[in-house]
């Protein structure tokens, strides 16, 4: 029985650990001591509102779909720009400064720049979307092409391996790993874009909502959307866990939480 | 029949920082020879290996084969990793397979010739096992039927046991003997390990440090060269202690020189 329990705790960890948050949450709701946090029905009330006021599902539709054209942009980008970067001398002189420049810099700073450029709309939330994923994208596809095993690549020379197919054999399955903990983590920022677009543009998607929810404190209609937001980030991130689990269970070395 | 002819290799990028790595060896080993090179670390033993295998250039001298000038790796020698070298995303037999897959050998043919010398090295049943789920004896079988599944005539080996615990080196060592008996290979190995040398090699290479050189080369003529008994014979610990005390030699005058 006990062992029992220990299982259904492991297998639904994250579930059962958030428990005592949402207790705190409804106590602190309960006893009136902020604005910020209400009762949870009135988070549940808030969803309704959300939900009537406007055509919830449409938005958080325009918002999917900034988020994954400006995520494929900034995967297909980052991959190419990083995997260059990290094989190829003449490109690393190129871009590397950028890149180096980009890793450090607050890429928030530079949103108000792309409205300035794009103009008030998706557009912009798409380059925004795109500039967050691309760097993460970039870093890790850069450091997975370097982290190949000087071994493995001598043991491929030594048999008589093309360039080509020490690229393809050895090279890129070494990358995996790391480019796939890029796309998980680029999935992340690329919600940190997302969010953080619409709310500076303030007129479209869940951003929009958030931003309307917030500054007119309707504090059960912000916590629900919020709600929304981690949900999906949460979701969409997990199925990149599951291509990790699926495809590079044979490495331990990369970090995949 | 391999000849090593004056190699040298020097290391660094300026000569203030150039490190001495091999200075004028001279060596030649005949077909079907085991010949082990054995020395302290930095006595250039591995870089000599790699400049056989062609994966590293010498500064001066040559390396023949057949009378043939050694410019890179080729399909008549191969290596076997210190580390073992396996690819951790593929299982044993696309792990053999390697080699034959990169020389556009068929998949049906390079699949039979690595199963069999997946058999040769006794790792039947394992075919579907990632490395990581061997063990480092194991995976050392996995190493050496890769090199052995191109045939080559020259095989190259790296400290192959040298990461391995004492007990598994010891059957590694046995089962090498057998696994190669009829290979009819010539066979190169680098080792720190005198009992090692001893008992595998035909003749043994002693090498010293700081620059790299050959000392002596010793042969290995035992009345039961190569079995377990004679591993406790009184001619072969004599030998040991003869490598032991040369090697010793070649160490303390390296060191008194550098005081």
């Amino acid at each position: 029985m006990r062992h029992h329990l220990r299982e259904i705790f492991t297998r639904y960890s994250m579930i059962v650990g958030l428990i005592p948050l949402v207790i705190l949450f409804e106590l602190v709701g309960r006893s009136g001591y902020t604005i910020a946090i209400p009762r949870l029905a009135e988070v549940v009330d808030g969803l309704e509102t959300a939900a009537q006021r406007t055509d919830l599902v449409a938005l958080i539709g325009t918002s999917l779909q900034s988020l994954f054209i400006g995520y494929i942009l900034g995967v297909v980008v980052g991959t190419i720009v990083g995997a260059a970067i990290g094989l190829n001398r003449t490109a690393e002189e190129i871009f590397g400064v950028y890149v180096n420049m980009l890793i450090g810099a607050p890429i928030a700073a530079f949103v108000p720049l792309i409205i300035a450029l794009f103009g008030l709309g998706q557009a912009s939330i798409i380059i925004t979307v795109f500039a967050f994923t691309g760097i993460v994208v970039t870093v890790n596809s850069m450091t997975g092409v370097r982290s190949v095993d000087s071994s493995l690549l001598e043991m491929a020379k030594s048999l008589g391996a093309s360039r080509r197919a020490t690229l393809s054999r050895i090279v890129l399955p070494s990358a995996l790993p790391f480019w796939l903990a890029g796309l998980k983590m680029g999935m992340n920022r690329a919600f940190a874009g997302l969010v953080l677009g619409e709310i500076l543009v303030a007129i479209v998607g869940i951003g929009g909502l958030i931003i309307f929810a917030g500054s007119s404190f309707r504090m059960g209609e912000l916590w629900a959307l919020i709600g929304i937001v981690v949900l999906m980030s949460l979701m969409f991130a997990s199925v990149i866990g599951g291509l990790q689990r699926r495809f590079t269970s044979w490495s331990i070395s990369t970090e995949r939480s | 029949m391999i000849e090593v002819v004056d190699v040298s290799k020097v290391y660094g990028p300026t000569p203030e920082e150039q490190v001495v790595a091999l200075q004028g060896v001279s060596l030649s080993i005949k077909q079907g020879e085991f010949v082990s090179l054995i020395g302290a670390s930095g006595c250039g033993k591995t870089t000599l290996l790699k400049i056989l295998d062609g994966l590293i250039r010498p500064s001066q001298g040559r390396v023949e084969i057949d009378g043939n000038l050694v410019t890179g790796p080729g399909p008549d020698r191969a290596v076997v990793f210190q580390d073992f070298a396996l690819m951790p995303w593929a299982n044993v037999i696309e792990n053999v397979a390697f080699g034959l897959s990169v020389r556009g050998v068929p998949k049906r043919e390079r699949m039979d010739i690595s199963a069999e010398h997946i058999a040769q090295v006794g790792l039947v049943g394992f075919e579907t096992k990632n490395p990581g789920q061997l063990s480092g004896g194991m995976q050392q079988r996995v190493g050496l039927a890769r090199a052995l599944a191109v045939k080559p005539q020259i095989l190259l080996m790296d400290e192959p046991f040298g990461s391995l615990d004492a007990q598994t080196r010891h059957l590694m060592q046995e089962d090498l003997l057998g696994m190669l008996e009829e290979e009819n290979l010539t066979v190169v190995f680098v080792t720190h390990d005198m009992d090692e040398a001893v008992y595998l090699s035909d003749r043994v290479a002693i090498m010293s440090p700081r620059p790299g050189r050959v000392v002596e080369v010793l042969d290995v003529d035992l009345p039961e060269s190569g079995s377990a008994e004679g591993r406790r014979s009184p001619e072969f610990l004599e030998l040991t202690n003869y490598i032991w005390e040369k090697l010793r030699d070649a160490v303390r005058q390296q060191e008194e020189m550098s005081a």
